[in-house]
Protein backbone atom coordinates (compact mmCIF):
# COMPACT_ATOMS: atom_id res chain seq x y z
CA UNK A 1 0.00 0.00 0.00
CA UNK A 2 1.41 3.36 -1.38
CA UNK A 3 0.72 6.37 1.24
CA UNK A 4 -1.34 8.26 -1.52
CA UNK A 5 -3.90 4.83 -1.23
CA UNK A 6 -3.50 4.50 2.22
CA UNK A 7 -4.87 8.74 2.53
CA UNK A 8 -7.32 8.27 -0.13
CA UNK A 9 -9.03 5.17 2.37
CA UNK A 10 -8.55 7.14 5.19
CA UNK A 11 -10.59 9.82 3.29
CA UNK A 12 -13.12 7.35 2.25
CA UNK A 13 -13.51 6.20 5.10
CA UNK A 14 -13.77 9.22 7.39
CA UNK A 15 -16.69 10.51 5.18
CA UNK A 16 -19.27 10.65 7.79
CA UNK A 17 -17.60 12.80 10.06
CA UNK A 18 -17.38 16.91 10.48
CA UNK A 19 -15.84 18.34 6.82
CA UNK A 20 -13.26 20.27 9.28
CA UNK A 21 -12.78 17.66 11.11
CA UNK A 22 -11.76 15.17 7.72
CA UNK A 23 -9.31 17.88 6.73
CA UNK A 24 -7.80 18.49 10.14
CA UNK A 25 -6.74 14.64 10.25
CA UNK A 26 -6.09 14.29 6.61
CA UNK A 27 -3.49 17.61 6.69
CA UNK A 28 -2.36 15.97 9.98
CA UNK A 29 -1.40 12.44 8.30
CA UNK A 30 -0.45 13.99 5.54
CA UNK A 31 2.15 16.29 7.43
CA UNK A 32 3.20 13.35 8.96
CA UNK A 33 4.44 11.45 6.14
CA UNK A 34 5.74 15.03 4.23
CA UNK A 35 8.16 15.48 7.53
CA UNK A 36 9.18 11.46 8.29
CA UNK A 37 10.19 11.65 4.77
CA UNK A 38 9.94 8.91 1.61
CA UNK A 39 12.37 6.67 3.29
CA UNK A 40 10.09 5.94 5.64
CA UNK A 41 6.80 5.97 4.57
CA UNK A 42 6.63 2.19 4.20
CA UNK A 43 7.48 2.07 8.13
CA UNK A 44 4.80 4.29 9.33
CA UNK A 45 2.07 2.89 7.02
CA UNK A 46 3.26 -0.53 8.80
CA UNK A 47 2.83 1.32 12.32
CA UNK A 48 -0.50 2.67 11.81
CA UNK A 49 -1.50 -0.97 10.91
CA UNK A 50 -4.34 0.13 8.44
CA UNK A 51 -6.55 3.50 7.45
CA UNK A 52 -9.73 1.38 9.31
CA UNK A 53 -8.03 2.07 12.57
CA UNK A 54 -6.57 5.61 11.77
CA UNK A 55 -10.12 6.04 11.00
CA UNK A 56 -11.82 5.23 13.88
CA UNK A 57 -8.90 6.57 16.27
CA UNK A 58 -9.91 10.17 14.65
CA UNK A 59 -13.61 9.31 14.80
CA UNK A 60 -13.04 8.32 18.71
CA UNK A 61 -11.48 11.41 19.34
CA UNK A 62 -14.19 13.24 17.36
CA UNK A 63 -17.54 11.67 18.66
CA UNK A 64 -18.46 12.77 22.49
CA UNK A 65 -19.85 9.23 23.18
CA UNK A 66 -16.66 7.89 24.51
CA UNK A 67 -15.50 11.30 26.61
CA UNK A 68 -16.33 14.46 26.32
CA UNK A 69 -15.28 17.95 26.16
CA UNK A 70 -16.70 19.84 28.95
CA UNK A 71 -15.39 23.21 30.91
CA UNK A 72 -13.64 21.14 33.42
CA UNK A 73 -11.69 19.76 31.12
CA UNK A 74 -11.76 16.62 29.47
CA UNK A 75 -13.50 14.09 31.37
CA UNK A 76 -13.80 10.56 30.33
CA UNK A 77 -15.36 7.33 32.31
CA UNK A 78 -12.33 5.08 31.20
CA UNK A 79 -10.23 7.75 32.90
CA UNK A 80 -11.69 8.49 36.33
CA UNK A 81 -9.52 9.10 38.84
CA UNK A 82 -6.74 11.84 39.75
CA UNK A 83 -6.66 12.76 36.42
CA UNK A 84 -10.10 14.62 36.64
CA UNK A 85 -9.49 15.65 39.98
CA UNK A 86 -6.39 17.40 38.50
CA UNK A 87 -8.88 19.95 36.60
CA UNK A 88 -10.86 20.74 39.41
CA UNK A 89 -7.92 21.91 41.66
CA UNK A 90 -6.96 23.93 38.70
CA UNK A 91 -10.52 25.52 38.85
CA UNK A 92 -10.00 26.39 42.26
CA UNK A 93 -6.63 27.83 41.47
CA UNK A 94 -7.71 29.66 38.54
CA UNK A 95 -10.82 31.13 40.63
CA UNK A 96 -8.46 32.36 43.90
CA UNK A 97 -6.22 34.50 40.98
CA UNK A 98 -9.30 35.52 39.95
CA UNK A 99 -10.20 36.76 43.03
CA UNK A 100 -6.97 38.54 43.86
CA UNK A 101 -6.92 40.18 40.53
CA UNK A 102 -9.99 40.97 38.55
CA UNK A 103 -8.44 39.69 35.06
CA UNK A 104 -11.35 37.16 34.31
CA UNK A 105 -11.92 34.66 31.42
CA UNK A 106 -15.40 34.47 31.59
CA UNK A 107 -16.63 31.07 29.81
CA UNK A 108 -13.52 29.70 30.29
CA UNK A 109 -13.16 27.58 33.36
CA UNK A 110 -16.28 29.08 35.08
CA UNK A 111 -19.19 27.04 33.80
CA UNK A 112 -21.79 28.59 36.09
CA UNK A 113 -22.04 25.55 38.64
CA UNK A 114 -21.81 27.12 41.82
CA UNK A 115 -24.52 27.33 43.87
CA UNK A 116 -24.98 31.13 44.02
CA UNK A 117 -25.64 31.34 40.45
CA UNK A 118 -29.02 29.35 40.97
CA UNK A 119 -30.30 31.55 43.71
CA UNK A 120 -29.10 34.65 41.59
CA UNK A 121 -31.29 33.05 38.91
CA UNK A 122 -34.36 32.06 41.17
CA UNK A 123 -34.07 36.14 42.33
CA UNK A 124 -34.40 37.45 39.14
CA UNK A 125 -37.19 34.88 38.39
CA UNK A 126 -39.15 36.83 41.27
CA UNK A 127 -38.05 39.98 40.15
CA UNK A 128 -39.95 39.83 37.33
CA UNK A 129 -43.11 38.29 39.11
CA UNK A 130 -43.03 41.66 41.27
CA UNK A 131 -42.79 43.90 38.39
CA UNK A 132 -45.65 41.88 36.43
CA UNK A 133 -47.48 42.09 39.51
CA UNK A 134 -46.56 45.53 40.37
CA UNK A 135 -49.67 47.02 38.92
CA UNK A 136 -51.91 44.70 40.60
CA UNK A 137 -50.19 44.88 44.13
CA UNK A 138 -50.88 48.85 43.36
CA UNK A 139 -54.18 48.71 42.81
CA UNK A 140 -55.19 46.75 45.38
CA UNK A 141 -53.54 48.78 47.86
CA UNK A 142 -55.23 51.75 46.66
CA UNK A 143 -58.62 50.09 46.95
CA UNK A 144 -57.50 49.41 50.50
CA UNK A 145 -56.59 52.92 51.27
CA UNK A 146 -59.82 54.58 49.36
CA UNK A 147 -62.26 51.94 51.55
CA UNK A 148 -59.71 53.09 54.74
CA UNK A 149 -60.31 57.16 53.84
CA UNK A 150 -63.91 56.51 53.37
CA UNK A 151 -64.50 54.92 56.41
CA UNK A 152 -62.33 57.42 57.99
CA UNK A 153 -64.79 60.35 56.47
CA UNK A 154 -67.91 58.94 57.41
CA UNK A 155 -66.48 58.23 61.32
CA UNK A 156 -65.49 61.98 61.18
CA UNK A 157 -68.63 63.59 59.66
CA UNK A 158 -70.60 61.19 62.26
CA UNK A 159 -68.63 62.83 65.09
CA UNK A 160 -68.90 66.31 63.97
CA UNK A 161 -72.73 65.81 63.30
CA UNK A 162 -72.89 64.06 67.24
CA UNK A 163 -70.75 67.39 68.54
CA UNK A 164 -73.10 69.72 66.85
CA UNK A 165 -76.44 68.50 67.84
CA UNK A 166 -75.21 68.30 71.33
CA UNK A 167 -74.15 72.31 71.26
CA UNK A 168 -77.30 72.79 69.42
CA UNK A 169 -79.93 70.99 71.64
CA UNK A 170 -78.40 72.09 74.81
CA UNK A 171 -78.02 76.06 73.97
CA UNK A 172 -81.81 76.14 72.33
CA UNK A 173 -82.42 73.85 75.36
CA UNK A 174 -80.80 76.29 77.86
CA UNK A 175 -82.31 79.40 75.78
CA UNK A 176 -85.85 77.88 75.56
CA UNK A 177 -85.78 77.31 79.26
CA UNK A 178 -84.42 80.54 79.84
CA UNK A 179 -87.15 82.54 77.36
CA UNK A 180 -89.62 80.34 79.05
CA UNK A 181 -88.58 81.11 82.62
CA UNK A 182 -89.02 84.82 81.60
CA UNK A 183 -92.40 84.65 79.87
CA UNK A 184 -93.85 82.53 82.84
CA UNK A 185 -94.76 85.36 84.85
CA UNK A 186 -96.11 87.62 81.56
CA UNK A 187 -97.89 84.73 79.71
CA UNK A 188 -97.85 81.48 81.95
CA UNK A 189 -98.64 79.11 79.39
CA UNK A 190 -96.00 79.92 76.46
CA UNK A 191 -93.34 80.42 79.04
CA UNK A 192 -94.60 76.62 80.31
CA UNK A 193 -94.25 75.59 76.73
CA UNK A 194 -91.01 77.24 76.28
CA UNK A 195 -89.87 75.86 79.69
CA UNK A 196 -91.04 72.15 78.26
CA UNK A 197 -89.64 72.21 75.06
CA UNK A 198 -86.60 73.40 76.61
CA UNK A 199 -86.26 70.59 78.66
CA UNK A 200 -86.65 68.15 75.92
CA UNK A 201 -84.09 69.61 74.18
CA UNK A 202 -81.83 69.17 77.19
CA UNK A 203 -83.29 66.14 77.22
CA UNK A 204 -81.58 65.55 73.67
CA UNK A 205 -78.85 67.47 74.41
CA UNK A 206 -77.85 65.47 77.45
CA UNK A 207 -78.86 62.15 75.20
CA UNK A 208 -76.58 63.81 72.42
CA UNK A 209 -73.38 64.06 75.43
CA UNK A 210 -74.31 60.21 76.16
CA UNK A 211 -74.03 59.21 72.66
CA UNK A 212 -71.01 61.38 71.70
CA UNK A 213 -69.01 59.95 75.09
CA UNK A 214 -69.75 57.16 73.79
CA UNK A 215 -68.51 57.26 70.30
CA UNK A 216 -65.68 59.68 70.89
CA UNK A 217 -64.64 56.90 74.20
CA UNK A 218 -65.80 53.59 72.41
CA UNK A 219 -66.72 53.27 68.65
CA UNK A 220 -63.92 56.06 67.26
CA UNK A 221 -61.19 53.96 69.61
CA UNK A 222 -62.57 50.66 67.73
CA UNK A 223 -63.12 51.91 64.42
CA UNK A 224 -59.23 53.24 64.81
CA UNK A 225 -57.81 50.09 65.65
CA UNK A 226 -59.67 48.44 62.92
CA UNK A 227 -58.58 50.72 60.51
CA UNK A 228 -55.02 50.12 61.79
CA UNK A 229 -54.81 46.69 61.89
CA UNK A 230 -55.91 46.74 58.91
CA UNK A 231 -53.33 49.59 57.53
CA UNK A 232 -51.06 47.08 59.09
CA UNK A 233 -52.33 44.14 57.20
CA UNK A 234 -52.06 45.89 53.40
CA UNK A 235 -48.55 46.85 54.73
CA UNK A 236 -47.78 43.42 55.69
CA UNK A 237 -49.36 41.90 52.27
CA UNK A 238 -46.98 44.33 50.58
CA UNK A 239 -44.16 43.25 52.97
CA UNK A 240 -44.86 39.64 52.52
CA UNK A 241 -44.61 40.39 48.55
CA UNK A 242 -41.42 42.13 49.14
CA UNK A 243 -39.48 39.87 51.26
CA UNK A 244 -39.89 37.32 48.72
CA UNK A 245 -38.02 39.11 46.36
CA UNK B 1 6.26 -0.80 29.22
CA UNK B 2 3.97 -2.48 31.98
CA UNK B 3 2.09 0.45 32.95
CA UNK B 4 -0.12 2.01 31.56
CA UNK B 5 0.24 5.93 30.49
CA UNK B 6 -3.58 7.53 31.34
CA UNK B 7 -5.21 10.60 28.99
CA UNK B 8 -4.07 12.99 31.69
CA UNK B 9 -0.43 11.56 32.04
CA UNK B 10 0.05 11.60 27.74
CA UNK B 11 -1.91 15.03 28.18
CA UNK B 12 0.62 16.20 30.40
CA UNK B 13 3.64 14.51 28.55
CA UNK B 14 1.96 16.28 25.02
CA UNK B 15 2.07 19.68 26.48
CA UNK B 16 5.38 19.37 28.08
CA UNK B 17 6.73 18.52 24.07
CA UNK B 18 4.75 21.58 22.89
CA UNK B 19 6.12 24.06 25.82
CA UNK B 20 9.65 23.44 24.46
CA UNK B 21 8.93 24.62 21.55
CA UNK B 22 7.85 28.35 22.37
CA UNK B 23 7.62 29.34 18.20
CA UNK B 24 5.41 26.12 17.81
CA UNK B 25 6.26 22.53 16.46
CA UNK B 26 4.57 19.75 14.45
CA UNK B 27 3.31 16.63 14.36
CA UNK B 28 5.73 14.25 13.37
CA UNK B 29 8.36 16.05 15.56
CA UNK B 30 5.67 15.84 18.84
CA UNK B 31 5.35 11.91 18.09
CA UNK B 32 8.96 11.55 17.70
CA UNK B 33 9.54 13.76 21.31
CA UNK B 34 7.47 11.72 22.87
CA UNK B 35 8.29 8.46 22.19
CA UNK B 36 11.60 9.48 23.95
CA UNK B 37 9.33 9.19 27.18
CA UNK B 38 6.33 6.90 26.86
CA UNK B 39 6.09 3.98 23.62
CA UNK B 40 2.71 5.46 21.65
CA UNK B 41 1.62 4.60 18.76
CA UNK B 42 1.74 7.07 15.92
CA UNK B 43 -2.15 7.22 15.13
CA UNK B 44 -2.51 7.74 18.93
CA UNK B 45 -1.33 11.34 18.79
CA UNK B 46 -3.45 12.46 16.90
CA UNK B 47 -6.60 12.41 18.58
CA UNK B 48 -4.45 13.99 21.68
CA UNK B 49 -3.47 16.87 19.55
CA UNK B 50 -6.91 17.47 18.55
CA UNK B 51 -8.53 17.06 21.62
CA UNK B 52 -6.38 19.96 23.58
CA UNK B 53 -6.72 22.35 20.64
CA UNK B 54 -10.51 21.97 21.23
CA UNK B 55 -10.02 22.22 24.93
CA UNK B 56 -7.83 25.21 24.12
CA UNK B 57 -4.77 24.07 25.50
CA UNK B 58 -3.21 24.19 21.94
CA UNK B 59 -3.05 26.75 19.19
CA UNK B 60 -2.88 25.28 15.63
CA UNK B 61 -1.99 27.13 12.72
CA UNK B 62 -0.30 26.90 9.22
CA UNK B 63 2.84 27.70 8.29
CA UNK B 64 4.73 27.26 4.74
CA UNK B 65 7.58 24.96 5.30
CA UNK B 66 9.38 24.04 2.01
CA UNK B 67 6.80 25.43 -0.72
CA UNK B 68 4.02 23.08 1.31
CA UNK B 69 1.65 24.50 4.11
CA UNK B 70 2.45 22.33 7.60
CA UNK B 71 0.10 22.37 10.71
CA UNK B 72 2.15 23.62 14.00
CA UNK B 73 1.21 23.43 17.46
CA UNK B 74 1.71 26.06 20.18
CA UNK B 75 0.60 25.86 23.72
CA UNK B 76 -1.56 28.36 24.83
CA UNK B 77 -1.76 29.68 28.17
CA UNK B 78 -4.74 27.41 29.29
CA UNK B 79 -2.32 25.16 28.54
CA UNK B 80 0.69 26.45 30.51
CA UNK B 81 -1.35 26.91 33.54
CA UNK B 82 -2.67 23.31 32.97
CA UNK B 83 0.72 21.59 32.44
CA UNK B 84 2.20 24.21 35.43
CA UNK B 85 -0.97 21.96 37.47
CA UNK B 86 0.16 18.79 36.24
CA UNK B 87 3.74 19.25 36.67
CA UNK B 88 3.21 19.71 40.18
CA UNK B 89 0.01 17.10 40.47
CA UNK B 90 3.19 14.45 39.08
CA UNK B 91 6.01 15.64 41.16
CA UNK B 92 4.00 14.69 44.22
CA UNK B 93 2.25 11.47 42.57
CA UNK B 94 5.77 10.35 41.70
CA UNK B 95 7.64 10.89 44.73
CA UNK B 96 4.76 9.27 46.63
CA UNK B 97 5.06 5.88 44.45
CA UNK B 98 8.92 6.19 44.39
CA UNK B 99 9.12 6.43 48.44
CA UNK B 100 6.40 3.43 48.32
CA UNK B 101 8.70 1.10 46.21
CA UNK B 102 11.87 2.47 47.44
CA UNK B 103 10.91 1.14 50.68
CA UNK B 104 9.82 -1.97 49.60
CA UNK B 105 13.24 -2.98 48.28
CA UNK B 106 14.66 -2.12 51.30
CA UNK B 107 12.41 -4.02 53.18
CA UNK B 108 13.36 -6.93 51.29
CA UNK B 109 16.94 -5.92 50.99
CA UNK B 110 16.66 -6.65 54.87
CA UNK B 111 15.05 -9.49 55.13
CA UNK B 112 17.09 -11.94 51.99
CA UNK B 113 20.36 -9.44 52.74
Amino acid sequence: MSRKEFLDELAFLLQDIPLVEQLEALQYYNDYFDDAGPEAEQDIIKELESPAKVAAMVKGGVSEEDGEFTERGYSNPHYRGPSYEMVEKEKQRRDKEDQSHPYSEEGGFDGGQKSGSSGRGMGGLLVVLFIIGFPVIIAMLSAVFAVMVGVASVMFAVGVVLAVLLIVFLCTGFFCIAAGLAKLFTLPLTGALFCGTGSVLIGLGLLSLVLCILYYGKVLPACMRGLGSMFNWSIGLFRRRRSCV
Amino acid sequence: MVFNTGAALLDAIVLAVVSTEPGGTYGYKITQDVRQAIDVSESTLYPVLRRLQKDECLEAYDMEYQGRNRRYYKITEKGSAQLRLYREEWGTYSTKISKILSEVKYEQERVFG
